[in-house]
């Protein structure tokens, strides 16, 4: 007596097809599985022995071995709970074989027979199309996350003895997923505003440029002068994702069991901001079975490091490698794998231990050594890679005293949409969707100057002093800005106000 | 005295298997590794039995006194008894049955049959 199923299970964020076969001997009864399956797996010999018996079918006797092929796959998890329950049935003539090789099944099975969510359905729905897989059965619970999944055709079921029903009957009922074409809703509330806050419009003219452009930002300030107050605000101005966009960021948090049953896919940009006690693994990702970590939760998002410095050094250079590329390779004895991570920083840091080294009113009390040691945990080749240096003053009586004031996050947000939709349109050859993840070719076509900023930008590199690196970033930012204003070529008002958002760097680290 | 209560048992669950309309192909059979109490069959399933008998409850009822190795070496036994018999190819499970007697051991108070006590994973250490 054998039976086969199909199922699936996610290796990184990749579906990967797995075969299960079950063998019912004579002999001792006993329920083996082999195929390098994970505890999880191993244990659902008894989950399967009772959600069988309970659904009212007779448990049969003899001694049954499941096999996962392929055998070099590590298996995890436990969707392997339903397929390996419905070849057993189908093993002791309940369900016949053809009409179960026709799908891909999932799914965790409780005592009583009843399905449970499973980790990572919707990139195993968005896989079935490379596997060559026309149907797949899921768990209800489910459902909200891969409604929109166009392609393959989608069967959810509440229990064992439901999808038994559903196999046994020879006419299929309707796909669960008739939706065509991908429906994405973005919020459009939020409980913060930017016109919280008080003052600081240079500060929020520069997150609506980062924002716009997808820069990395760094913010310094002294306490107490709404850092990350001001960072908070971000998600409210950052731009509708993209149909593509969802699906990408949606996968990660779908594999690290993130997505909430009752919101399904992630519409929004995500915003991470972890405590400064993070380490490195849970950033970058990683464990045993390697899991994405903060930086690829923040992917097409953004990740905010509040008091930058107090940051593990070792957890602030591993973000080097991955600003740069977009995508992390996570290497560890179980399997390598890659997440990708295109992420927008937003740090916030003081100006010195003490805090108070840029505060025109308190004193600061730190010696020009603490300062040098404190500004040195952010090294040099990380702050190359932030785009937009911001300082952040204390502010002053008669703008603390005033009314709420400035616009709100919808107007910036109406903007930044405006802008982003400029840059998808003229990136639409390109890999990429918006002016920070613009290689060095791609700056020469698409960062094209007026004289007069050409000019500009000569004198700032000859009296400033500006890296390569630098420069490239100062070109960039200016694009950005040129979008902003909705200018077709960078001019010479746009690169001034790029160079400006540079020039903290020198008056503290090179000080 | 206690081997005395332990035959008594074992004719009692004999006698139980019997009217189940169990077939009894021996009692007591020695093999390499140990002792089987009672092998049966019922249909095509040999059925190998070990029959735990008991007195008093202070130690808690009879069947919780099979432990980790007796379950390993009731499966020795089985395989080792199968083996006498050439491996044939048929289905075979162990079961446990438990005796609790009155404490002269005159009376049954109760008699509990255990259908596939035992497993292949009660094997692994």
């Amino acid at each position: 007596m054998i039976a086969k199923s199909l199922s699936c299970t996610v290796i990184g964020i990749e579906s990967h097809k797995i075969d299960v076969e079950v063998d019912i001997a004579q002999g001792l009864p006993g329920f083996n599985v082999i195929g390098l399956p994970d505890t999880a797996i191993r244990e659902s010999r008894d989950r399967i022995k009772f959600a069988i018996k309970n659904s009212g079918y007779k448990f049969p006797k003899g001694k049954i071995t499941v096999n996962l092929a392929p055998a070099n796959i590590k298996k995890e998890g436990s969707g392997f709970d339903l397929p390996i329950a419905l070849s057993i049935l189908c093993a002791i003539d309940i369900i016949k074989q053809e009409r179960l090789l026709e799908f891909a099944i999932c799914g965790e099975l409780s005592l009583d027979g009843r399905l449970k969510a499973i980790k990572g359905a919707l990139p195993i729905s968005l896989g079935l199309k490379e596997n060559n897989i026309k149907n797949i059965i899921l768990p209800d619970k489910n459902l909200i996350e891969i409604i929109n999944v166009t392609g393959p055709r989608i069967f959810t079921f509440g229990s064992l003895s439901a999808v038994v029903g559903f196999l046994k009957d020879d006419c299929a009922s309707d796909p669960q997923n008739k939706n065509t074409g991908l429906k994405v809703k973005h919020k459009s509330k939020y409980r913060t505003d930017f016109n919280d806050v008080k003052g600081q419009e240079h500060v929020k003219r520069g997150l609506e440029v980062a924002a716009c452009g997808h820069h990395n930002i760094l913010l310094i300030g002294p306490p107490g002068s709404g850092k990350s107050m001001i960072a908070k605000r971000v998600p409210s101005i950052l731009s509708e994702m993209s149909t593509e966009e969802v699906l990408e960021t949606s996968k990660i948090h779908s594999v690290a069991g993130l997505l909430s049953p009752n919101k399904g896919l992630v519409t929004n940009r995500p915003f991470r901001d972890p405590h400064h006690t993070i380490s490195d693994a849970a950033l970058a990702g990683g464990g045993t079975n390697p899991m994405p970590g903060e930086i690829s939760l923040a992917h097409n998002g953004v990740l905010f490091l509040d008091e930058f410095p107090e940051f593990k050094r070792s957890v602030l250079e591993l973000l080097r490698q991955p600003m740069e590329d977009g995508k992390i390779r996570i290497s560890r004895v179980q399997g390598s794998n890659i997440y990708p991570c295109r992420f927008m920083l937003v740090a916030a840091m003081n100006p010195c231990p003490c805090g108070y080294f840029t505060d025109p009113k308190k004193e600061c009390n730190c010696t020009p050594y603490q300062i040098q040691r404190y500004l040195s945990k952010i090294s040099g080749p990380l702050l190359d890679r932030i785009d937009i240096h911001l300082n952040v003053p204390r502010l002053k009586y008669n703008e603390l005293s005033q009314k709420r004031s400035g616009e709100s996050s919808e107007v910036i947000r109406l903007r930044v949409n405006n802008a982003r939709n400029k840059q998808a349109l003229r990136y639409k050859e390109e890999p990429i969707s918006c002016n920070a993840h613009l290689e060095s070719k791609q700056i020469e076509k698409y960062c094209v100057l007026d004289k007069e900023a050409r000019e500009l930008l000569k004198m700032a590199i000859l009296e400033l002093g500006i890296s390569a690196r630098a420069y490239d970033k100062i070109l960039k930012v200016a694009r950005t800005i040129a979008d902003l204003h909705g200018k077709k070529t960078v001019e010479a008002c746009h690169v001034s106000e790029a160079i400006s958002y540079r020039s903290l760097e020198r008056d503290f680290w090179m000080a | 005295m206690n081997r005395a209560v332990g035959i008594c048992g074992e004719n009692i669950a004999a006698r139980f298997l019997t009217r189940q309309g169990y077939k009894i192909i021996g009692k007591n059979i020695k093999t390499f590794v140990g002792e089987i109490d009672i092998v049966a069959k019922i249909r095509h399933t040999t059925v190998f039995t070990e029959v735990k008998t008991r007195r008093s409850f202070v130690f808690g009822p009879p069947y919780l006194s099979v432990t980790k190795n007796k379950k390993r070496k009731l499966i020795q036994c089985a395989l080792c008894y199968l083996k006498t018999k050439g491996y044939p190819d048929i289905d075979w499970r162990i079961d446990i049955i438990s005796v609790q007697l009155n404490s002269s051991g005159i009376y049954i108070k109760k008699i509990e049959h255990f259908e596939n006590a035992i497993e292949w994973e009660d094997y692994k250490k």
